[in-house]
């Protein structure tokens, strides 16, 4: 046996190795743990952190909403009729004398109209032009629409 | 290693052993010790969340022309957190300095002892944008100037805080008061259009659990706003009708005063103003303002006898039926005794011959309680059934009353009612009712369904109500026959009812006020009813002044105001003068 070869059997025999080894293995497992626990920790705490901007921005959606109904007030209330009156009256307007009054007929103008504040909820008219069947059809339709002058002749009587 | 080092390292090895055994026993001992469990269970459900009500804004009200009427403005409910409240006297005097809270009573509630079942008091509700900034302006000072005292009595506001809410508000106050009526502090309309539509309005409210865990959070369900009405009434017209009431009242000293517009064509009602009327933000003023069961609406809430008015309905009746034609001439003694029963004139006197314009034109109760008998019963009471008399009109506002109509068959009628009845006694109508039954006249011979709101708005849409007829009563001749009738008999009269350039048809109306003893107080209800422009009728107007001192008569009470309200109304409605609104037509 050569020196080469006795070393070779006493190193994997040396129970230093074998200490080695178990140490060894122990923190690889001690890292992938460490690694899969951080990368869960880091996972949850943005969740946490998205659950949390969700929370605020759920109660900042209240508070817009709130807001706009208040604003619609606020908008209200400078356009009130005792507003205006007063608005008028500072202005030095005048009342209306209806002897001065001078009519006009506006052809296409039927007077005011009722407000509109929303959409109907009829069905809207769709005005995009119609696509050319060859966008639409299948393969089938199409092996159809030629095949067919030349088969159906055959099943009828 | 000796012998001895081995002991201790085997005495070591078994006690590191042990522990985690014991600590691994304790750990199921708690796990399943039922107290533990249920002590636990308790703590983490206090923690893990908490029930959240999502309570949609309050759908708003706006006139015809989209001028807000009712809306929600955005307040604050103050209260204290117990638990963090440093200085309760600091917090009752700011609260007493810029709300004009009672001390006393924030102290006392700032003062509650901290504990699981008190957490939080309430200190004031409604609390303005403006006070709320003055509050936290305050505490800011408050904070820097005792940044570094270590006094524990120290002056803080710590604990305040301030919750938004959405409180119901009116814009224009009083305007369409009676029409809109209130949301009470519970959030339940009341009276009007609130009230009538109160579930459309408020939404559905839905309760949901919110956890607490940021890492559970979950979308909130989509709760519908609540649904937004247009009304048909025009904010302009309905201010000018409410100064015309106030006016009216106070100048002929009655006890209230109403008046109704409608449309003929359409049933919308374009004004609807009566007395008294409360400033929609002070709600809870209700009571000093209506004392003794006075109703909230007037128009649609007060049934009365109308007196002459009423003849409108008996000569339509008349003249549809064929029972009378305009020139059937009627010789007028001076009285008719019907079912045993008396009657006479207004003034006691006999008007000799008369055609049925002339009978109409002097309002004489024993001409039109002659058609009555001519007419006979049973039509008559049908046609009053069809005009809708005794029947709610089902206008979409709340606290419709029904009136009273006796009809055949009744314990209490008696054949001499149907002479009574025919010139407008003995049966008690609302000035909706008679707006409604008279637009027949209007609307060649239809009556269309009286509406107070023209569209709604809901998820993103607006839907119309529309118009629908209710009744044809009457043929459209006949129609156009008695409005003719009507419109020469204000003529020849030379009717303080007239407004010049525009035609108008109509009837006065003084009602006796019965009282147990029978039609024994010297007081009225003084009524008008017109419509017009003749040719091509747009609006349907009833007036109604309550037990007016000024004068007994409605053709000197509330004839002249029928005028008054027509001279505003057809400039709001800019409706020219009939002869260039004709020869714009001709054009």
């Amino acid at each position: 046996m050569n020196q080469f070869e006795k070393i070779k059997q006493a190193y994997p025999q040396a129970p230093w190795r074998s200490q080695l080894q178990m140490v060894g293995f122990f923190l690889v497992i001690v890292v992938l743990i460490a690694l899969i626990a951080g990368f869960y920790l880091n996972v949850s705490a943005q969740a946490a952190a998205i659950g949390r901007d969700i929370q605020g921005m759920q109660s900042q959606v209240e508070l817009l909403e709130q807001e706009n109904e208040n604003l619609k007030a606020v908008l209200a209330n400078l356009s009130s009729s005792r507003t205006l009156d007063n608005r008028a009256r500072e202005m030095d307007f005048k009342q209306f004398d209806p002897e001065q009054a001078m009519y006009l007929l506006v052809p296409g103008y039927a007077g005011r109209e009722p407000v509109i504040l929303a959409p109907s909820n009829e069905k809207p008219i769709i005005s995009a032009p119609v696509l050319p069947e060859e966008y639409t059809e299948s393969l089938f339709h199409w092996l159809y629409k030629y095949i067919s002058p030349f088969v159906l002749p055959f099943f009828e009587e | 290693m000796n012998r001895e080092n081995i002991w201790r390292y085997t005495f070591l090895g078994y006690v590191l052993s042990i522990i985690p055994i014991i600590i691994a026993v304790q750990l199921l001992r708690i796990q399943t010790d039922k107290e533990q469990i249920k002590y636990f269970n308790d703590k983490r459900d206090q923690f893990a969340g908490y029930f959240y009500t999502i309570k949609p804004a309050r759908g708003l009200i706006y006139d015809r022309y989209g001028h807000l009427l009712a809306g929600n403005e955005k307040v604050y409910e103050v209260g204290v957190e117990l638990r963090n409240v440093r200085n309760s006297e600091t917090i009752a005097m700011a609260m007493e300095m810029i709300i004009d809270a009672d001390y006393e009573e924030v102290l006392s509630a700032a003062n509650i002892e901290p504990s699981e079942n008190a957490v939080y008091a309430v200190l004031a509700n409604n609390v303005t944008q403006e006070q709320v900034d003055q509050l936290e302006i305050l505490n800011e000072q408050i904070k820097l100037t005792y940044a570094n005292s270590r006094d524990p009595k120290a002056p803080s506001l710590r604990g305040l805080i301030f919750h938004p809410l959405l409180r119901r508000t009116y814009p224009e106050n009083r305007t369409g008061s009676n029409i809109v009526g209130f949301v009470g502090h519970e959030g339940q309309g009341f009276y009007g259009v609130e009230a009538y539509y109160n579930e459309m309005l408020a939404g559905k409210s839905e309760v949901v659990w919110l956890s607490t865990d940021p890492n559970r959070v979950e979308g909130l369900p989509e709760i519908p706003a609540g649904v937004s009405l247009v009304l048909t009434i025009d904010r302009e017209i309905q201010i000018a009708m409410e100064k015309i009431v106030d006016r009216s009242m106070k100048k002929n000293g009655a006890e209230s005063a109403t008046i109704v517009i409608m449309d003929p064509k359409t049933g919308e009602i374009m004004a609807m103003a009566s007395t008294p009327r409360l400033n929609l933000n002070e709600y809870w003023r209700y009571a000093e303002i209506f004392t003794d069961s006075t109703p909230f609406n007037r128009a649609i809430s007060q049934a009365y006898e109308t007196g002459s008015v009423y003849k409108v309905l008996t000569l339509l009746t008349g003249l549809d039926t064929g029972a009378i034609e305009p020139e059937t001439e009627f010789i007028d003694t001076g009285m008719i005794e019907i079912g045993g029963t008396k009657i006479y004139n207004w003034n006691f006197g006999a008007w000799g011959p008369q055609d049925m314009t002339g009978c109409m034109q002097h309002s004489l109760n024993v001409c039109l309680a002659w058609i009555g008998q001519r007419i006979g019963a049973k039509d008559f009471y049908d046609y009053m059934g069809r005009f809708g008399i005794g029947k709610r009109t089902g206008i979409d506002m709340a606290g419709e009353a029904r009136g009273r109509l006796k009809v055949p068959g009744d314990d209490d009628w008696y054949e001499a009612d149907l002479g009574t009845n025919s010139f407008g006694q003995g049966v008690s109508s609302t000035p909706l009712q008679m707006v409604s039954a008279i637009s027949a006249a209007a609307n060649n011979g239809k009556i269309m369904a009286p509406h107070i709101v023209r569209s709604m708005i809901s998820s993103g849409h607006q839907h119309d109500i529309g118009n629908h007829v209710i009744a044809i009563p009457i043929s459209a001749e006949t129609a156009r026959i008695a409005t003719e009738m009507l419109a020469t008999s204000l003529e020849v009269e030379a009717s303080d009812a007239l407004v010049t350039g525009y035609r108008v048809a109509g009837k006065t109306g003084t009602g006796e006020i019965p009282t147990p003893y029978g039609y024994t107080s010297n007081l009225t209800n003084a009524s008008f009813v017109g419509w017009g422009p003749v040719d091509d009728p747009r609006f349907v107007v009833y007036v109604w002044l309550e037990k007016p001192t000024s004068s007994i008569w409605g053709s000197e009470v509330a004839a002249p105001i029928f005028a008054e309200v027509v001279e505003e109304l057809v400039v709001l409605m800019k409706l020219p003068p009939d002869d260039i609104r004709q020869s714009l037509l001709g054009q």
